[in-house]
């Protein structure tokens, strides 16, 4: 019996590494792949592999942003005024989890990893040409120095509504389903707000901590973070993600990413099957 | 995560049938009757509270540099994760 359980434990560790380490080298959340393998390899109910996930979105966010914010590509100030509206999101996503059959959360789920394939094969960027200066009554703009050529990019912010908006469904999303919400997060400040890629990656890595943070705690309040599963979840996408940063430059990520698209097709058809409850 | 993996480490070692988080107080005392999830729920509490390092120093900057409105902003941030605390009731 405990021989089965230390597999059991020693299965999960495995898969969450390898969603660390799949979550870095993609550019998505851990969430992704923790959540289907929990629930539909597992077993586990839709809210614990959700509270488990968030966990990992802290755990494998915390090592990258420290490292984005000390180069400078994070646009703190941005940052902390949309984590205004995905915080409020992430906590009311939360609450509706909470309470949603989870039949419901995995058919949401589903469209979720259809979302995020699409988003995956035909990644758009903006290019239009950035514009320096403030906007509004804040002023977010931001500027960093280009490693290759040492250039320094000015931009400034523009939209800051419609990206609030935006950021609210991104946070809701994160509580609702336990997922980072980079996949809205950076093509919505890249696309509608004019904040140039590589800043908008490392403004959205220094929010998924907090935006996980504040569903978290909604979720460890109603007793839905299982210690021992969440645990060995966040070590595992800690060091998946660790590793992951390392190698990211030496793979060929275009290949990788047409073949994870297809799989998360092959998931989001098994997640539509679990929601009808034609498997378990 | 040093806490976290030495508490599964501890758990692998002597496995503890408790099952559910303990919050900060009932974990402390769980680690001192010798129960690994203890240890375990509170490196999950200090992984909770990392992000909220990031905010609280971002405040800090904020204040050092009198940006108000951004202090403001970092406020409002901070009490939208109190109420998820408080949430519960």
């Amino acid at each position: 019996m405990l021989a089965m359980e230390l597999a059991f434990a020693i299965g999960i560790l495995a898969f969450a590494l390898l969603a660390g380490l799949l979550g870095s080298l993609l550019g998505l959340g851990g969430g992704i792949v923790i959540i289907p393998v929990l629930t539909l390899g597992f077993g586990y109910p839709m809210q614990t592999a959700i509270g488990a996930s968030l966990m990992a979105v802290i755990a494998s966010s915390t090592g990258s942003a420290s490292y984005y914010v000390e180069e400078g590509l994070s646009n703190i100030r941005l940052g902390m005024v949309l984590e205004i509206a995905t915080t409020f999101g992430s906590v009311i996503g939360a609450l509706i989890a909470v309470y949603t059959d989870q039949y419901i959360l995995a058919a949401a789920f589903g469209i979720l990893l259809l979302y995020s394939a699409s988003h995956m094969i035909r990644r758009p960027e903006s290019t239009c040409v950035y514009k320096p200066g403030p906007c509004g009554p804040l002023d977010l703009s931001c500027s960093y120095t280009e490693k290759n050529d040492g250039k320094s990019v000015e931009y400034g912010v523009q939209k800051l509504g419609r990206g609030m908006l935006a950021s609210l469904g991104a946070g809701g999303m994160s509580g609702l389903l336990g997922v980072g919400g980079g996949t809205i997060q950076v093509p919505v400040m890249n696309l509608w707000m004019g904040v140039p890629m590589r800043a908008a990656c490392a403004t959205s890595n220094f929010m998924i901590g907090v935006t996980a943070l504040a569903g978290a705690v909604v979720y460890y309040q109603f007793g839905l973070v299982q210690p021992l599963l969440a645990g060995i979840v966040a070590v595992g996408a800690f060091f998946g993600a660790a590793v992951g940063s390392r190698v990211a430059h030496r793979i060929n990520g275009e290949q990788l990413k047409r073949l994870f698209a297809v799989l998360m097709v092959f998931v989001a058809a098994l997640m539509f099957l679990k929601a009808a409850g034609v498997i378990a | 995560m040093l806490l976290l993996v030495a508490g599964l480490t501890w758990f692998a070692l002597a496995p503890s049938p408790t099952n559910i988080t303990l919050g900060p107080i009932e974990a402390i005392n769980a680690i001192s009757r010798g129960d690994p999830i203890g240890l375990i729920d509170l490196g999950i509490l200090f992984l909770i509270a990392t992000p909220l390092v990031r905010i609280l120093t971002a405040l800090a900057v904020f204040a050092q540099t009198r940006e108000w409105k951004f202090v403001f902003v970092s406020v409002l941030v901070l009490a939208i994760i109190a109420l998820a605390i408080f949430v519960k009731g």
